[in-house]
């Protein structure tokens, strides 16, 4: 059986890559709901496991949140991959990530 | 093996002689735990290396033994896993070894979720018993437990042992410079300094069985060959007892043949 590149990764590493793919491949804007709808679309992790896997990521420090205005122009926290870890989830998103 | 060094941090691009699963799982351990081996304080005056570069050394010098011996899969993994996590433990200081395994049990759950929970129990006893937190000869009757019989435990660990040691040689002679130009270094570090930019490349020649320390002045790398030869004496029956054809330190004046 053939094993996608995706889901040889944790479900923090999916959550990372796509994040990522938001911040510098999309270049647009994320917070948590349009992050859930994303994964929901690629048949990825559950809203409450992407709740505490950002969690994780955060106390990690491969994510961070600033609060700022989402495309709504509602405040929110936005999503970031942490510029010391960028190289490497970029390596991550390219090797099992990316489309 | 490709390091492509990207500008804004380091690269993933190390290559791993296991399977893509196993290679995908180091990957992710490897970008855990950056930021602790990126925050290991250097200890100058004294000349330690643990961080990345340290890791990737070791992993570079497993790679040159898996071209030439023959490991499990399960045994290159954990070689790979504990060159990243040996030395997080000395982001809280010394003694380390303890303090690495100690980091994997206080944030299990994370490790876990990447490596499973199988991989870790052993994990521990390769990083405990590389700075003798672990007597090597203890570890016989741990792995007659193990539920992987592919995985010479007590094997690795004396290989990683030396392994450790033997990443030798990546000294910053700008920055040493500097360091004795300030007067920050004392006469034992200059010594270690000294001894690690002596040293031109470190192999293992199994013919010979020998570790080889190709050296650019072989009086100067003499506190080097003694660290190993100890690692090596604490281990070399173990070697005999899996055939790994190494007994032996020697030192060699760089660009010559001198046997």
């Amino acid at each position: 059986m053939d094993v996608k590149k995706s889901d040889l990764l944790s479900a923090d590493f999916k959550i990372a890559a796509e994040v990522y793919e938001y911040n510098y491949v999309k270049k647009e804007k994320v917070w948590f709901n349009k992050l859930v709808k994303s994964l929901e679309a690629k048949g990825g992790p559950s809203k409450a496991t992407i709740a505490k896997s950002l969690n994780a990521l955060f106390d990690w420090g491969i994510i961070k949140g600033e609060y700022g205005e989402t495309e709504k122009g509602n405040a929110g926290r936005l999503l970031f991959v942490t510029n010391e870890n960028k190289g490497l989830i970029r390596d991550i998103y390219e090797k099992y990530w990316k489309q | 093996m490709k390091n492509t060094g990207n500008s804004d941090a380091q690269s993933i691009d190390v290559n791993y002689r296991v399977g893509d699963t196993l290679n995908s799982k180091i990957d992710q351990i490897r970008t855990l735990i950056s930021p602790f081996l990126e925050n290991i304080h250097k200890g100058i005056p004294g000349y330690v290396d643990h961080g990345v570069e340290h890791s990737m050394g070791i992993i570079n010098l497993l790679n040159t033994l898996f071209e030439k011996f023959e490991f499990s899969e399960s045994e290159k993994y954990l070689l790979y896993l504990s060159a990243w996590l040996h030395d997080i433990g000395c982001v809280v200081g010394n003694g380390h070894a303890k303090k690495s395994t100690r980091i994997l049990e206080f944030h299990r759950p994370m490790f876990e979720a990447i490596i499973g929970s199988r991989t870790i129990n052993p994990l521990k006893i390769i990083i405990e018993a590389h700075d003798y937190s672990l007597d090597i000869d203890e570890i016989s009757e741990i792995e007659s437990h193990l539920e992987e019989k592919d995985t010479r435990l007590r094997f690795i660990s004396a290989l990683f042992r030396v392994a450790d040691a033997c990443h030798l040689g990546r000294a910053n002679k700008c920055l040493y410079e500097t360091l004795r130009d300030f007067k920050v270094l004392n006469e034992e570090s200059i010594v270690h300094w000294e001894a690690h930019l002596s040293v031109d490349s470190i192999r293992f020649e199994f013919e010979n069985e020998a570790i080889v320390i190709n050296a650019i002045d072989k009086g100067k790398v003499d506190v080097l060959k003694e660290d190993i030869e100890s690692d090596l004496k604490s281990v070399v029956h173990v070697f005999a007892d899996n055939n790994f054809p190494i007994k032996r330190v020697k030192v060699r004046k760089y660009g010559i043949v001198d046997n």
